[in-house]
């Protein structure tokens, strides 16, 4: 009998925070611009320079704990992350080691129906590196622009079991992130960057299994794919009595397959040490309780009162809320809206499909998505009209009126009209009307096309449905 | 000359002298001696001009308007080499200045030379006493106190470290070197006060310290080791405090013992973290043969370290390596707090505490009581040292100042 394997997932992601200027320093933290011109002698850690706290990356940390549940630390500090590498400048990351600014925290998920919650271990403050650029025919350069800029590290108990809560869990994490504003999450510029610490067992089994990280992932996409193959990966050594060891390993996107980048063997010491340049951290319970005040409504908020006012189900709230700006998109259209479940899944069903949720940007106004529920809601137009209209608004800039109107989409729900148009099709599918009297339900529907057929789809469908059965009936 | 810098300054406010004169009698007499590493000769004779000009045209002149100083070659000066005294750094330019010497500038001091410090100022150097001796400038920034100046070594966060470019972030602290105390207290009132550029720079008051010299010391409280208390130098100095009126108290001091490994495993870790970014990757010292990363950095610290500092470095990242953290690295710093409170307490209950000071092996433990401290401490040339309590400077610019007055006077006009 075949064994059953379970995926034990842990992530570390780190969150570039959006603060104008680095952490230890006044330069600017924009992306891109030419290389080292967002540099001084701190973020190029020149001899005698030294470090000086932003505040306001403490700001963000404690943003970020609450949001997710977090314990803050009062009494913290800030440690050295020794190595050698030519992206960082002093030898030595300042990131913070036995005291993260917060611990102990949680997000719940939503998977396959049902609520999920994943632990949060910590949240630490660190500077980034900067990046080296190989050139060719010149050699490697390094651009410290990014050196200094201000990250947060997440990291999550290891309860994700698979790809797709990978998923839900980096989409809730994202939401949070972009909800308190502290970060633009841009995965392609790499302020959101995620990797993953993974093991197989059996499933039952208590001791977790040889745990391999995986990193260079850059979007949700990779992510799920890099789990995918490395948990077969994993499933098949084991089932073949091969050997698994502990390593770091990479991902190609163009082979899909994850690769051996190093092994963990001569597991790394960073000798942390506390930074003797910069003073302890201390928290007051006003200062945190002033972020806490400061808070704007988080996903959960807005997916409760969604459930609970517009009657939607759990997971499509689950959806609407994975952005801010989506949320924000939602609300305002359900303001004008006449039914808010209507333009939920016109939203999820329709809409969706044509943007990109991971960057999500209102494809027209949302005053125009209340329209079209409007006049669904009115009998003006029917469902499979509004899609083409909804395929028109994502082309032009016209309300969905005007699109109406220009192409004469307007629901025909005149009973006149109908009651001739229903008499004409009884008349041309004589074969349909006797089968279904003969008792075959489904034969109607050839009727029922028909009708839409002749009227591009305009007919108004309950109109139709309820005046061909009275004609056929009798 | 008289080189004290209150004489020099009232000589060219009365005209009777210029600082081009003054810069120009510096510079004879230092000029190729061996502890400049850069004499900035023209530099400062043209910045000196300048401010003879100033005051002949009756404009408002900075506090040391005109008065040549020399700083070690760990301060960070732009434009000009700072070696911090390492193969490392010896072509090192910096693109800024350190705090220190914005503030020294800002009163129209005249920067004549950097004075040679041992490899990144680990061990301390008589260098700045030397210039001083020879007449070669008014006063200097040392990094450590010497034993026969007036030198003091404020409190830990008092005077900025930015720019300074040191081995032991935790144990740096700059150090005005002069002919006289009122001297002492003019340069630390330009040279103090918070940085926000330094996090490890306190927020207080600023202190006009010259001020701080009117008043005897009849009464005052001073402290001297019992194990000590036949030292014939410290004797002499307790016997000579007594007649001025202070009062003489014997204390035990139990933790010192421990403070020379405490500083070794400190020091060393901080070295080593600090030494990282000499990499031959962005600036300083780089191997010319290399053909891979690994080999850049190795060769690049190979060749520009001497044996001391790869030692010192190799001991550093041991005693934080893991597993050997909290037996070394964490011991010491518990070993550090409790040389700190042992001290504090007695400074603050049994009085400024007597003690040698020497760059000897044998007054070594002596000499880093306020580096491992943080606690203020000045020396009246004779090599001796006074501790204070934290940021109590004024008081020990008083105490040192009634015992110039007393006894040192004459020495110094002679």
């Amino acid at each position: 009998m075949a064994k059953d394997f379970e995926t034990v997932i842990g992530l570390e992601v780190h969150v570039e925070l959006k603060t104008k200027t680095k952490i230890f320093c006044s330069c600017t933290t924009e992306f891109g611009g030419e290389p080292n011109s967002h540099c001084c002698p701190v973020c190029m850690g020149l001899p005698g320079a030294l470090p000086v706290l932003n505040e306001e990356v403490l700001n963000y940390a404690i943003k970020a704990g609450l949001a997710t549940n977090c314990k803050i630390q009062r009494f913290g500090k800030q440690d050295r992350k020794h190595y050698f590498y030519p992206d960082l400048p002093t030898a030595y990351q300042i990131s913070q080691d036995d005291l993260p600014i917060c611990y102990d925290g949680h997000l719940d998920i939503e998977v396959k129906g049902a609520t999920k919650r994943i632990g949060i271990t910590r949240i630490h403050i660190e500077e980034d590196a900067g990046k080296l650029v190989h050139e060719e025919g010149v050699g490697t350069l390094v651009d410290y622009n990014r050196a200094g800029v201000p990250l947060i590290e997440i990291v999550s108990e290891p309860d994700l079991r698979s790809a797709e809560e990978v998923r839900a869990y980096l989409q809730k994490l994202r939401a949070i992130m972009q909800y308190i504003d502290v970060s633009d999450c841009k995965m392609n510029e790499g302020s959101f960057r995620c990797d993953v610490n993974l093991s197989v067992r059996e499933k039952g089994a208590k001791e977790l299994g040889t745990r391999v990280e995986i990193k260079n992932l850059n979007s949700f996409q990779s992510i799920a794919r890099a789990i995918e193959y490395e948990s077969q990966r994993h499933i098949r050594e084991i089932t073949e009595g091969g050997t698994l060891i502990q390593e770091t390993r990479g991902f190609d996107q163009n082979s899909g397959k994850t690769y051996s980048m190093r092994e963990k063997e001569d597991a790394d010491d960073y000798r942390y040490m506390p930074d003797p340049d910069l003073m302890p951290i201390v928290i007051d319970e006003a200062w945190i309780n002033s972020i806490r005040e400061s808070l704007p409504e988080l996903p959960d908020k807005r997916k409760a009162k969604y459930m609970e006012e517009y009657g939607l189900n759990s997971y499509d709230a689950e959806q609407l809320v994975t952005s801010r700006e989506l949320a924000n998109y939602f609300e305002e259209a359900a303001r004008e809206a006449k039914n808010v479940k209507t333009l939920a899944n016109l939203l999820i069903s329709e809409i969706f499909r044509f943007i990109d949720l991971e960057d999500f940007k209102q494809p027209f106004p949302a005053a125009y998505l209340a329209e079209l529920v409007n006049l669904i809601e009115g009998g003006n137009i029917n469902i499979s009209t509004s899609k083409k209209i909804i395929e028109e608004m994502i082309q032009s800039t016209k309300s969905p009126k005007e699109i109406v109107k220009e192409k004469g989409l307007e629901q025909i729900s005149d009973s006149e009209v109908i009651a001739k148009l229903v008499d004409e099709a009884i008349a041309n599918n004589q074969k349909a009307v006797e089968e279904y009297r003969a008792g075959k339900e489904k034969a109607l529907q050839a009727v029922v096309g028909y009708i839409m057929r002749e009227t591009r789809g305009k007919a108004n469908p309950q109109l139709v449905n309820q005046m061909l059965l009275e004609r056929v009936k009798n | 000359m008289d080189m004290r810098v209150n004489k020099l300054l009232d000589l060219m406010e009365s005209k009777e002298t210029s600082s081009e004169e003054i810069t120009k009698a510096c510079i004879e007499k230092i000029d190729g001696d061996m502890s400049i590493n850069t004499l900035l000769k023209d530099e400062a004779l043209e910045k000196a001009r300048d401010v003879d000009n100033k005051r002949k045209d009756g404009e408002k002149v900075g506090a040391l308007a005109g008065l040549p100083a020399v700083v070690v070659d760990n301060i960070s000066t732009k434009d000009v080499l700072t070696t911090a005294g390492s193969k490392m750094l010896e072509n090192y330019i910096p693109p800024f200045n350190a705090t220190v010497i914005e503030r020294l500038l800002e009163e129209d001091c005249i920067l004549l030379g950097k004075v040679k410090v041992e490899e990144f100022a680990y061990e301390p150097s008589a260098n700045v006493e030397r210039v001083l001796d020879k007449g070669g400038a008014a006063f200097g920034i040392s990094s450590n106190m010497v034993p026969n100046k007036i030198s003091m070594k404020p409190s830990y966060g008092l005077v900025s470290r930015y720019g300074v470019i040191g081995g032991t972030s935790s144990f740096d602290q700059l150090v005005p070197v002069t002919n006289s105390v009122k001297d002492l207290a003019l340069v630390l009132k330009v040279i103090a006060g918070h940085d926000e550029k330094d996090s490890t720079s306190v927020k207080r008051e600023k202190v006009d310290y010259t001020k701080a010299l009117d008043g005897d010391i009849k009464g005052l409280k001073i402290s001297v080791p019992t194990d000590l208390s036949s030292n014939d130098k410290v004797k002499k100095l307790v016997e000579q405090l007594t007649d001025l009126g202070a009062v003489v108290k014997e204390v035990a001091l139990e933790t010192l013992k421990y403070i020379l490994p405490a500083y070794r495993i400190l020091s060393s870790a901080e070295f080593a973290s600090n030494m990282g970014r000499y990499d031959g990757i962005k600036f300083g010292y780089r191997t010319k043969d290399y053909s891979n990363r690994e080999e850049l950095y190795k060769r690049t610290r190979a060749e520009a370290f001497s044996e001391e500092a790869k030692k010192r470095i190799l001991f550093g990242n041991y005693v934080i390596s893991s597993g050997q953290y909290e037996k070394y690295y964490l011991q010491a710093q518990r070993v550090r707090a409790m040389i700190r409170d042992e001290v504090a307490k007695v400074v603050a209950e049994d009085g400024f505490l007597v003690l040698p000071y020497g760059f000897e092996e044998e007054f070594k433990a002596y000499s880093l009581v306020s580096n491992m401290t943080g606690l203020p401490a000045i020396t009246l040339g004779n090599g001796i040292q006074l501790i204070g309590p934290a940021f109590k400077e004024e008081d020990l610019i008083r105490l040192a100042y009634n015992y110039e007055k007393a006894y040192l006077e004459v020495e110094n006009n002679g």
